[in-house]
């Protein structure tokens, strides 16, 4: 195969100005479970790959799963990236790279038996099913995959990178009085099985949870000192902040370039983020992206001033910046775009404690139910706890927060010692482009004046 | 075996073209009863795929359910476009081009990014009885966003296109259209919250329908967690609100004369006066619930619910078809002393959508004040619950209807005004 690429690369590439050529195989079963009862199985081989070619800044791009069609298809998006480019490349630089990277694992999800992941959902069905009368109904799903991804570069990359995934999820449900209630259980690692295995204890609590919420009032709407715990914390940072960092938003547009000046002040001294693809195990761990470009921690936010944001190689060429190594595809039949890897809310010094002890009156918001982001951001949380001077008082449910990215940021005044990181299944959607495996971790933050939605008291 | 073709104009250049081009095979096979999928891209490989769907077999639910019968039948280029005509890449970049000179002559400061693309989807069914059902099916459409960002504001207004463009006259009369509504939401005014009255456009009752169309799916019906189980017959909601399930509305992807397991799809009453009449199936769950197959297990994943090979047969709409009120727009409109126009709420189905609540930020929103719109609202936010807006006395559905604007043409809808919106 790799003389073959080579050969297409050898001819095309005195046609343009850069072309890569990707292939991917790859190999990934995964099982349904409702109410312990197997509810559909499936397997699947995927085999592709795609040509990228650009000449005097116009891109051409083309994807297809025979092989056989490789020399065609390269000929045919060079003349398409010939055809549109009117202007100059301008990819940002990097060395070639030719290596192959195995996949190390802690634990193989293909060294366990479809028997013994089946029981697995299984049990954890049961355990969630028999937990508390309000529990009916739970939902469990679970998957693993084996995916090599070959990356070739008119530049003389060559990289072949095996990439494994396993991730799960359960769901468990309290219905009771006309209300359903769910707060769900995950985790997702790209080298170790064991992220798995002994969920019990995580399963009864999120049962226990599930049931309490259905006697839990709504929260009450209005304007809050609002605590987030780690995991909404990661979304918040991944949908509000991250996608915003993404340069190809802010590119073409010297507006939004201005809007985003390295150096400006965004937040608190307290407030650090970064973007990583270095974490090894992470579902976020990308030791080379889609354009070669090896992975890097990338901080954006450094002590509340904006440091950097997340390229491309066309996006941090046109900025005159470097590449971060977030060019991501979903997959050969995806063309690389500026996407997050691992993106963390580094910690801070408060102790949980301390950050509640002087909220007269204020919300907890906990887990993530869902978001989306930009400018103004709107997140669901699984559930919550009023704070009533400096205590933790009642539950809560139906707890949505909302605000202004730019106003929420500065108003983060203070950050936890907690740091913690989540991975499960699903992940980022952009431009057509999902689920992208993704991971996000952040400590307890503290929101002054953050908008809790619900209908006002 | 999905193509499409797509190109791209930023900032008034010609960017990117793309092209591309996936065949598989999915096979269900039922094996002691039990039923095993899989999946594969590769070519020559139909060994391993028979092989490892048969294996699955071992540990797959109970094929409770039999595959329909019946005997070859093709459709072939159904018309899903005007004249069956899927535009090639001059066209389109000409049309991209014609935009962009429309953007620079309005206002060349702005920032903006135009798609078109079209593909098309063959699909074939065949099973042991000897069924073997194919159709294909072709999609256009073309969009543009446009950026205005000061320091404070970060304003994006985006727009779609599902039929192709007679001529360059077509395309000017879409960017007018465009640009006056982008015009409208330069100005920003001052919010209003509360409890008020919200104009709920067919781009912002797609998500915010998330929690009625799992309520009347089956799969929830037949798990129990759907409000209206147990209520087939009973008025659920207002009167105005009669919705259906309808394959041969229009010329959408999903208009089309069979599913994704070979069931000839057909028109289903959901709602009609706000009785619950119905709700569609596929080959599983029509006989969980004791019901006739509808025709709607589709294959669907991704964002935005395209064909996706890999998935297995899921309960899917096909068109969402509401009927109109009697109400004309522009009464419905000059009925608001103070309210809100949202035009955009692409995120609003977060929440416990099993109840039928949801939340979601308001991209693009337009304060209504004495009956006329004033001007683009910020930092707000919608939440509530379906069932509640959408009572008896506290929804009224404009009299005209209309595709969404962005999203494709699977929806053809009134616009609701919510008396009590929940606006944060």
């Amino acid at each position: 195969m790799r003389e073959r690429i080579e050969a297409v690369i050898r001819k095309q590439a005195v046609r343009c100005d850069y072309l890569d050529v990707r292939v991917e195989e790859e190999e990934l079963q995964s099982v349904r479970m409702r109410d312990g009862e197997v509810d559909g199985i499936k397997r699947s081989r995927s085999v592709g790959g795609s040509v990228r070619a650009c000449h005097k800044g116009g891109w051409g791009f083309g994807s297809f799963n025979s092989l056989d069609e490789l020399e065609a298809y390269a000929a045919r998006i060079v003349d398409a990236a010939r055809a549109v480019g009117d202007g100059k490349t301008t990819l940002a630089a990097v060395e070639p790279v030719d290596t192959v990277l195995r996949a190390r694992f802690v634990d193989d999800p293909r060294g366990h038996s479809m028997d013994e992941k089946v029981d697995l959902l299984r049990a954890y069905s049961q355990v969630a099913l028999g937990s508390r009368p309000e529990i009916k109904k739970c939902f469990a799903f679970y998957f693993d995959s084996f995916r090599v991804k070959t990356f070739a570069s008119s530049e003389g990359s060559y990289i072949v990178q095996e990439r494994p995934d396993v991730a799960i999820a359960i769901s468990p449900t309290a219905l009771g009085d006309g209300l359903t209630q769910s707060v769900p259980v995950s985790a997702g690692s790209t080298n170790d099985f064991g992220v798995v295995l002994n969920l019990d204890e995580g399963i009864l609590e999120k049962c226990r949870l599930s049931a309490e919420l259905l006697k839990a009032p709504k929260v009450g709407g209005g304007i809050f000192p609002v605590v987030i715990d780690p995991h909404l914390g990661g979304v918040f940072v991944h949908e509000a902040f991250g996608h915003t960092s993404e340069a190809d938003g802010q590119v073409d547009n010297p507006r939004m370039v201005e809007i985003f000046t390295l150096g400006k002040r965004f937040g608190s001294d307290s407030l650090t983020i970064y973007d990583t693809g270095l974490d090894e195990g992470l579902r976020g761990h990308v030791p080379y992206d889609d354009e070669g470009v090896p992975g890097r921690r990338t901080v954006l936010i450094r002590e509340g001033i904006l440091e950097g944001r997340l390229h491309t190689r066309e996006t941090a060429g046109k900025l005159g910046e470097e590449a971060t190594g977030n060019g991501r595809a979903m997959d050969y039949a995806s063309a690389p775009i500026c996407r997050m890897r691992n993106t963390c809310i580094a910690p801070g010094e408060a102790r949980f404690e301390d950050m509640i002890a002087d909220v007269e009156e204020g919300v907890y918001a906990i887990g993530s139910g869902g978001g989306c982001g930009g400018e103004t951001f709107t997140f669901s949380a699984n559930y919550g706890y009023m704070i009533r001077k400096g205590k933790l008082a009642e539950m809560v449910r139906d707890v949505k927060l909302q605000g202004n990215l730019f106003e929420t940021l500065k108003n983060i005044d203070v950050v936890g010692a907690d740091f913690q990181i989540h991975d499960g299944p699903g992940g980022c959607g952009k431009m057509g482009q999902f689920p992208l495996p993704v991971s996000h971790g952040s400590p307890h933050l503290r929101i002054r004046n953050c908008t809790v939605g619900g209908e006002a008291r | 075996m999905p193509r499409a073709r797509e190109s791209s104009t930023r900032t008034a250049s010609l960017h990117k073209v793309e092209h591309s081009e996936t065949r598989g095979r999915t096979l269900r096979v039922v094996r002691d009863g039990r039923l095993g999928m899989a999946t594969s891209t590769a070519t020559g490989d139909d060994a391993r795929l028979v092989e490892m769907a048969a294996e699955a077999c071992a540990w797959g639910p109970e094929a409770s359910f039999q595959f329909p019968e019946g005997a070859f039948e093709e459709t072939r280029h159904l018309v899903h476009l005007p004249d069956d005509h899927l535009p090639g890449l001059e066209e389109m970049e000409a049309w991209c081009a014609r935009c962009a000179e429309r953007m620079r002559a309005f206002d060349s400061t702005l920032t903006y990014e135009i798609h078109g693309g079209g593909g098309e989807v063959e699909v074939e069914v065949a099973n042991t009885t000897g069924l073997r059902r194919a159709c294909s099916s072709k999609e256009w459409g073309m969009s543009i966003v446009v950026t205005e960002a000061t320091a404070g504001d970060i304003f994006m207004w985006y727009a779609s296109a599902s039929d192709p463009f007679a001529d360059l006259d077509g395309v000017d009369a879409w960017m007018a259209r465009f640009l006056e509504d982008f015009s409208l939401n330069r100005t920003v005014v001052e919010p209003v919250s509360g409890k008020i009255p919200c104009i709920i456009s067919p781009n912002t009752l797609r998500p915010i329908l998330a929690g009625l169309l799992s309520g009347t799916s089956a799969v929830s019906i037949h798990e129990g967690l759907s409000p209206l189980k147990d209520r087939m017959g009973e008025k659920v909601l207002s009167d105005v609100v009669s919705m259906r399930d309808d394959p041969t509305f229009g010329l959408s992807s999903r208009s089309v004369p069979h599913d994704h397991e070979g069931v000839s799809t057909r028109v289903t009453p959901i709602l009609e006066k706000g009785v619950f009449r119905g709700f569609v199936n596929n080959l599983k769950y029509a006989e969980k619930t004791g019901t006739e197959p509808t025709g709607n297990g589709f294959r669907v994943g991704g964002m935005g619910g395209g064909t996706q090979l890999d998935a297995a047969p899921s309960v899917t709409l096909t068109n969402l078809v509401f009927d109109g009120g009697e109400t004309p727009l522009e009464e419905l409109v000059a009925s608001v002393d103070d309210g809100l126009w949202i035009e955009f709420a692409p995120d609003a189905f977060q929440g416990n959508v099993s109840n039928g609540d949801f939340t979601g930020g308001i991209r693009v929103g337009q304060r209504i004040r004495k009956g006329k719109r004033v001007g683009r609202v910020k930092n707000l936010s919608i939440s509530g619950n379906i069932y509640e807006l959408m009572a008896q006395g506290k929804v009224e559905a404009s009299r005209e209807c209309a595709y969404p604007t962005a999203g494709g043409k699977t929806l053809w809808t009134p616009h609701f005004l919510f008396k009590e919106a929940n606006v944060s």
